[in-house]
């Protein structure tokens, strides 16, 4: 059975119900609207608004969850000794995220966040935060495409009160 | 929906949560409003879960609030700064450094710690300690020989993420403990010398009693069989206010003059701070420094660079060097 998801530009996409199933957001508005697998009558007569996510953006999101669709609901590794739980970004996943370019990134990681999918979240999160790491703030600034709102007085305090960091 | 200001704190704080501090702290100066995303206490409270930072116990935090609402003059009082409990982890079970490593030389290096003599001729690292019973937790140990070997060792606590306001109207107990044991086939002394300092204060070396001077003494007579290793623990408690760090002095000899290492040993030097669960909130007042009593002479060969200079608790002016 399909699903169809309609985006913030009016674009609808036609899905498989375990793929709509995936992201928790789309999972309670299906619920909220008595929307069943094993009704057909109620999936073809509604169609669920995503006013968040734009085409570009739900066609890559799709993309991601048809790839995962036959995922085992995986348990994140315990790696490190003090139990820290560490997201490994799989092969197909850091191919699949090479090509978007940072400001799709953060949009991809968006509408991950506001679809409720983890996998595809964290994905994206572990991503950002390799490309970040180690950056400076102006150089981060620029990554995030963000104009910089503090006075040099107001950087200057926030560095004095973490001035402790540097003992 | 472009930019990542535009989400949640949440989705900020999922990618802080893979970075280092520099990187954090450098996304606190992009802009207000990652700066009040990353300031959120939830954050940090979240990371030291995550990285099992032990905390006070939520009774301490709940009683501290209570009383610290009450201290109007002074600000970012009375409140733990869980960034920096994250970041510096001052609760963890040990302040001091450690293992104790295959070469002395590195250890004055990479710890700071200062020996009684250079190059090592009276004491030396041992691997594994001989003459005692094994102890699992000791890999390797500080054997002395017949003129008193010593270590020394400087705990700078603010530096370790301890606030001063904690040190100042909470103080907490702090402990100092050291594992130490004799050869079986030789007579031997321990001492521990342990000081609170405010800071950039010298290390009084005759300082013997005061609240916040502890000496430890410890004597074994020949044929200590088994020698077993015992913890030497002290505690800090009710010290005046002001105390920024801590300096520990461990010292051994043998007691028969026999070439070789056949003094005290000692390892696995433990600083922790106790947090009680009910928070109490000193004035600067209480527990007045209580007057330090000195030996008559020194006790043991003084190490010049912990005496830098001439001077005590309240400013003697007494020197002596080393003998």
């Amino acid at each position: 059975p399909n699903v169809k998801l309609v985006t913030s530009d009016n674009e609808e996409f036609v899905v498989d119900f375990r793929i709509a199933k995936m992201s928790v957001t789309v999972s309670r508005l299906m619920e909220a609207m008595n929307m069943s697998e094993t009704d057909d009558a109620s999936l073809l007569s509604n169609s669920i608004p995503l006013p968040n996510v734009t085409k570009a953006v739900m066609a890559r999101v799709i993309e991601w969850c048809e790839k995962h669709k036959n995922d085992e609901p995986k348990e994140e590794k315990e790696n490190d000794k003090r139990g820290r739980t560490t997201h490994v970004v799989s092969d197909w996943d850091k191919e699949f995220l090479k090509n978007d370019e940072f400001g799709r990134l953060c949009q991809l990681m968006g509408a991950a966040n506001y679809l409720e999918i983890k996998g595809l979240f964290n994905d994206i999160s572990q991503t950002i935060a390799n490309m970040i790491h180690g950056k400076k703030s102006d150089e981060i600034a620029e990554m995030f495409n963000i104009h910089c709102d503090l006075t040099e007085a107001e950087k200057k305090e926030i560095r004095k009160k973490t001035a402790w960091c540097e003992d | 929906m472009a930019l990542i200001e535009d989400y949640p704190d949440v989705v900020i704080h999922e990618v802080a949560k893979q970075l280092d501090y520099s990187t954090i702290r450098a996304m606190k100066l992009v802009s207000r409003r990652l700066h009040s995303a990353l300031s959120d206490p939830l954050l940090w409270i979240d990371l030291c879960e995550r990285d099992d930072r032990p905390l006070p116990s939520r009774a301490f935090r709940k009683s501290l609030a209570d009383q610290a609402r009450e201290d109007q003059n002074e600000k970012m009082v009375g409140q733990l700064d869980f960034e920096r409990v994250w970041v510096k982890n001052p609760f963890r079970a040990n302040l001091m450094r450690s293992p104790i490593l295959p070469q002395m030389a590195e250890m004055g290096r990479e710890y700071g710690w200062k020996f009684s003599d250079e190059p090592y001729a009276s004491m030396k690292v041992e691997e594994p300690p001989q003459g005692t019973v094994p102890h699992p937790d000791i890999v390797r140990c500080f054997a002395t020989s017949h003129q008193w070997g010593q270590r020394c060792a400087t705990v700078h606590l603010t530096k370790e993420g301890l606030p001063e306001w904690l040190l100042d109207h909470v103080r907490p107990r702090i402990v100092v403990s050291e594992l130490v044991a004799p050869r079986f086939d030789c007579a031997s002394e321990y001492h521990l010398h342990a000081q609170l300092l405010r800071a950039g204060e010298p290390f009084d070396t005759r300082a013997k009693t005061g609240n916040r001077v502890r000496v430890v003494e410890k004597e074994w007579p020949q044929w200590t069989n088994p020698a077993h290793w015992e913890r030497v623990e002290t505690i800090f408690e009710d010290y005046p206010a002001g105390m920024r760090t801590l300096t520990v002095i461990s010292r051994g000899k043998d007691r028969q003059f026999w070439a070789g290492n056949y003094g005290a040993k000692f390892a696995n030097l433990q600083v922790r701070i106790e947090m009680p669960d009910e928070a109490r909130w000193l004035a600067e007042s209480d527990f007045p420094e209580v007057t330090t009593e000195y030996d008559d002479f020194p006790t043991f060969i003084t190490n010049r660079e912990v005496t830098g200079r001439p001077g005590g608790f309240f400013g003697r002016f007494r020197r002596f060097g080393g003998n």
